[in-house]
């Protein structure tokens, strides 16, 4: 029988960037049930915010992520059209002002280098906004980069270094004995191993499942309009004040429908892609025209030269959501050789490299990264936890 | 390089009818294809590439492919090889300007 | 806006079912990008075996007043970006069209083989350059080469000819990961000597018996004149393939190299050959996205021309309501698709309860399609009938 050190679940951009990590020290099989990134790390836009993380741990979390891309390239061998433009937060109308100045405050404090600009010098360097706009926040520090190409190159560098990749391939069952895990068994075999990690994003609760474990992760559909290719016109990454409402106003009553905040980017190759929507559907991706619409009427009002060009398809994923916007970095009580990494939600490529690095940690049992550890902990979840599987 | 007479199929009886292409000014006959229009006049390329500006001509002549988008009287991303001139029509070739989107 | 019956595509599939449903009784909505029906039909001229030429356009153009006098609505020059349950149709336009009834006859689109240099001007997939000739009446070059060797691409070498084209060489295309056996000359003669003995002219007849010689299968093609062998006129090298297009704003050279019985270039020098055109043949595949879409069951099945939707008997496909018909149930000449549309126009007549005898009429609709079947001119995929038999199993499996 196959036997391996860790059996990593999901070949999204978190699965393989562990695997990269893990590569070289121990022996390591992949398992992806479809193909490499083509889940919610191939339907998401290209950004990698700093400035709109909340104050405090998430953004410490982020900053270490993003010192990790600067090399990132270089240490892959690969094009991943890492490109540092600045990112803005565009506020749409006046009631947004006063949150957004706070806000801003917030992320200075935080030691974020961003800065309130008004309407006139909003457009002086993003041409393609409304003269409508109140104005906009902006960060140098704010990144992007091709998701699809991020994750090809985690995957191809892994395997250079010894992992196993297995596509379309599918877990079945995690099999355990005596409240530790033994082995996974897949559509196409079983594997003996002492240690999983759980890297199947929206798709983690599942897994989680097969050993008895409720996962307080939740699927969140996202909806990407993208455009025909067009000579540039969006510079760095735009998202709109609703958008950071949404995200950390609990209480954000005037909440639009189907979740809707701007997302807009553009890729090298010069299409649009237009984001989007945040909704709990279950794992349906069946999605209503109406929301495509709202989600084209919202953009147009903040970036009209959108009017003028052509949709040419669009995408919609799942993100995994937690309640408190943070990933679940953990091993899992009661049951041993059961690693989780994954609810990232929309912060998945963000938090990526630095995911890779501390689960890498927890392996290998070294404290390099226990401040960043302890808040990821499965147990700051009071949810209730089904009893582990007998077996 | 039109074909006048055909051995099997009946002559078509067509308006002439005129449109320009980048500014310059073309007989047509109404109810042709732009791109049809075009070629007959000896013009090959409808467009170029947004990033490498390479030139690009008609390819799948059904719609399918994109690769003949001309802007027409303002309209971007319109396919040359599936709309009809119209007399008057004003056809750019997309990509070739600059300032356009 | 609410219809019995909403067609997207208005080629010969799309025509038949919406004369069909139209003159039961039905409200029908018919649907297309183009601003004139008819789709590839319009475009076809060859001479039908037992009797006078098949005029594609003079078919559209009885089936169009057809289409008038039943007061079908026309909606051209329109895009269908998805279609919603159950069952709305929307338009690029912002109309909606609603209906329980929705047939996909998108027809098919044009597998492609790249070759460096294919993105010149003047680089067409072979059937542009019959839109051109046969609809448009303008010619696609005047030295025309033509990559790739197939029922269609031999058809339209044929019809470049009689249009007054100077085809200077029917050519193979280079080995790849695209051309695959389109490369290989032993493959091509097996493949040449599947095309029907009533094939529809004399090109396709005289290449179909080329292919049943015995000795020309046997010996491989060795002993295939290295300057090809002429047919109608037109050169066919089974023993050479296009290696690049040469030109920059416009083609201007393909260079072409000797292969050996398996499609690899020899050593031997190239040559190049002054061309303004190049017609690139790769076979066609289904368009079946909006099918997708619309949440339907697809299928893979080579000989049907790739991904396709499941569908039963009735052409229904695993969404009720949404049917399919002509080239995106797979890849078939067009008087199948026609008598596909009919059927679909009878079963849909039927379920909406404008005609009575509904068995019989299915029973006899379906026959009319086996037929068309049998007697088609142009077989496009030597293993249809597999094709076929595989996708009725997959459908019964289903059911």
């Amino acid at each position: 029988m196959e036997t391996a050190d860790v059996v990593i679940i999901g070949g999204g951009v978190i699965g393989t960037s562990i695997a990269y990590r893990l590569a070289g020290n121990h022996k390591v099989i992949l398992i992806e049930k479809g193909e490499i990134g083509a889940g919610t790390s191939g339907s998401c836009d290209k950004a990698i915010f700093l400035q709109s993380k909340k104050p405090g741990f998430p953004i410490k979390l982020a900053q270490a992520s993003r010192m990790v891309y600067e090399n990132l390239e270089e240490e892959l061998g690969m094009k991943i059209e890492f490109q540092k433009n600045g990112g803005m937060i565009v506020i749409e109308n006046e009631s947004h002002l006063d949150f957004m100045r706070k806000f801003v405050k917030q992320q200075n404090k935080a030691g974020i280098n961003v800065k309130l600009v008004d309407q006139k010098e909003a457009l002086a360097f993003q041409p393609c906004l409304s003269p409508e706009i109140v104005g906009a926040t902006y960060s140098t520090e704010d990144a992007e980069v091709n998701p699809l190409l991020l994750t090809q190159a985690f995957a191809e560098a892994a395997k250079r270094k010894g992992i196993i990749i297995r596509t379309h391939t599918a877990v079945t069952d995690i099999v355990t004995k005596d409240g530790r895990v033994i082995g996974v068994q897949t559509n196409k075999g079983r594997i003996e191993t002492e240690l999983v990690i759980n890297a199947a994003g929206p798709f983690a609760p599942k897994i989680a499942e097969m050993v008895g474990v409720g996962l307080p992760i939740i699927p969140r559909r996202g909806v990407i309009l993208i455009s025909e290719k067009v000579k540039p016109m969006v510079h760095g990454n735009i998202l709109c004040s609703q958008y950071i409402a949404t995200k950390h106003l609990s209480n954000n009553t005037d909440a639009p429908s189907y979740g809707i905040g701007l997302s807009l980017g553009q890729t090298e190759s010069g299409n649009v892609l237009i984001g989007g929507s945040r909704e709990f559907k279950g794992y349906d991706k069946a999605v209503e025209p109406e929301v495509l619409t709202a989600i084209a009427m919202h953009a147009r009002r903040i970036a009209p030269f959108l009017d003028s060009i052509r949709i040419i398809r669009t995408m919609a994923g799942f993100r995994p959501f937690t309640s408190d916007g943070l990933p679940i970095i953990s091993e899992t009580p009661n049951m041993k050789g059961f690693i989780i990494a994954a609810g990232h939600e929309g912060d998945g490529i963000a938090l990526a490299p630095i995911t890779g690095l501390l689960v890498a940690s927890l392996v290998n049992k070294d404290l390099k990264y226990k401040d960043f550890l302890d808040p990821l902990k499965f147990d700051r979840f009071n949810a209730i936890h089904a009893s582990p599987k007998q077996g | 390089m039109r074909i006048k007479k055909h051995p099997i199929l009946e002559s078509l009886e067509r308006k002439e009818v005129q449109i320009t292409y980048n500014g310059k000014s073309y007989l047509a006959f109404e109810g042709e294809t732009i791109a049809a229009a075009l070629l007959a006049n000896q013009i090959r390329i409808l467009r170029y590439t947004e990033k490498g500006k390479a030139p690009r001509g008609i390819y799948c002549g059904i719609g399918h492919c994109y690769e003949c988008r001309v802007t027409v009287d303002d309209e971007r991303s319109v396919r040359a090889c599936i709309t009809r001139v119209k007399d008057q029509m004003k056809i750019i070739s997309q990509g070739i300007d600059a300032d356009e989107i | 806006m609410k219809y019995d019956l909403v067609i997207i595509g208005a080629g010969p599939a799309g025509m038949c079912a919406a004369i069909q449903a139209a003159s039961n009784g039905a409200r029908v909505a018919l649907v297309d990008e183009n601003p004139v029906p008819g789709g590839k039909l319009r475009g076809q001229v060859y001479k039908e075996p037992k009797s006078d030429w098949w005029i594609g356009e003079k078919i559209v153009r009885s089936m169009e007043s057809k289409i008038k006098q039943l007061g079908v609505t026309c909606f051209l020059e329109r895009e269908v970006w998805g279609i919603y349950p159950k069952w709305k149709v929307m338009l690029n336009n912002g109309e909606q069209l609603e209906s329980d009834f929705v047939l996909i006859a998108t027809g098919a689109a044009e597998k492609a083989i790249p070759i460096p240099g294919w993105t010149t001007p003047g680089v067409m997939a072979i059937g542009a350059a019959q839109v051109l000739a046969n609809i448009q009446r303008v010619k696609p070059g005047n030295r025309v080469a033509i990559i790739g060797i197939d029922a269609l691409s031999l058809t339209i070498a044929y019809d470049l000819k009689m249009a007054g084209v100077n085809v200077v060489g029917i050519y193979l295309p280079p080995l790849n990961a695209f051309s695959l056996e389109k490369s290989n000359p032993l493959k091509m003669i097996a493949y040449l000597s599947s095309l029907s003995h009533l094939a529809p002219n004399p090109m396709l007849k005289l290449l179909g018996k080329l292919g049943q010689i015995e000795s020309v299968q046997k010996l491989g093609v060795n002993y295939y004149p290295p300057f090809g062998m002429k047919v109608w006129g037109i050169p066919l090298h089974l023993r050479k393939a296009v290696v690049e297009i040469i030109g920059n704003e416009a083609v201007e050279e393909i260079v072409v190299a000797a292969v050996d019985q398996n499609g690899q270039l020899g050593r031997k020098q190239e040559k190049r050959i002054p061309v303004d055109c190049a017609c690139i043949s790769g076979g066609l595949y289904p368009l079946v996205e909006l099918a997708n879409a619309a949440g339907c069951e697809s299928v893979y099945i080579e000989e049907l021309g790739g991904h396709i939707p499941l569908y039963n008997e009735e052409l229904e496909t695993t969404q009720s309501g949404i049917f399919v018909a002509g080239n995106s149930t797979g890849i078939e000449g067009a008087k199948v698709a026609m008598a596909q549309g009919e059927l679909v126009g009878t079963v849909i007549s039927i379920r909406l309860g404008f005609v009575e005898g509904g068995p019989e009429l299915i029973k006899k609709a379906k026959e009319k399609v086996n037929l068309e079947r049998e007697n088609a001119v142009i077989k496009f995929h030597p293993g249809l009938e597999n094709g076929r038999a595989k996708l009725e199993r997959l459908s019964r499996i289903r059911e």
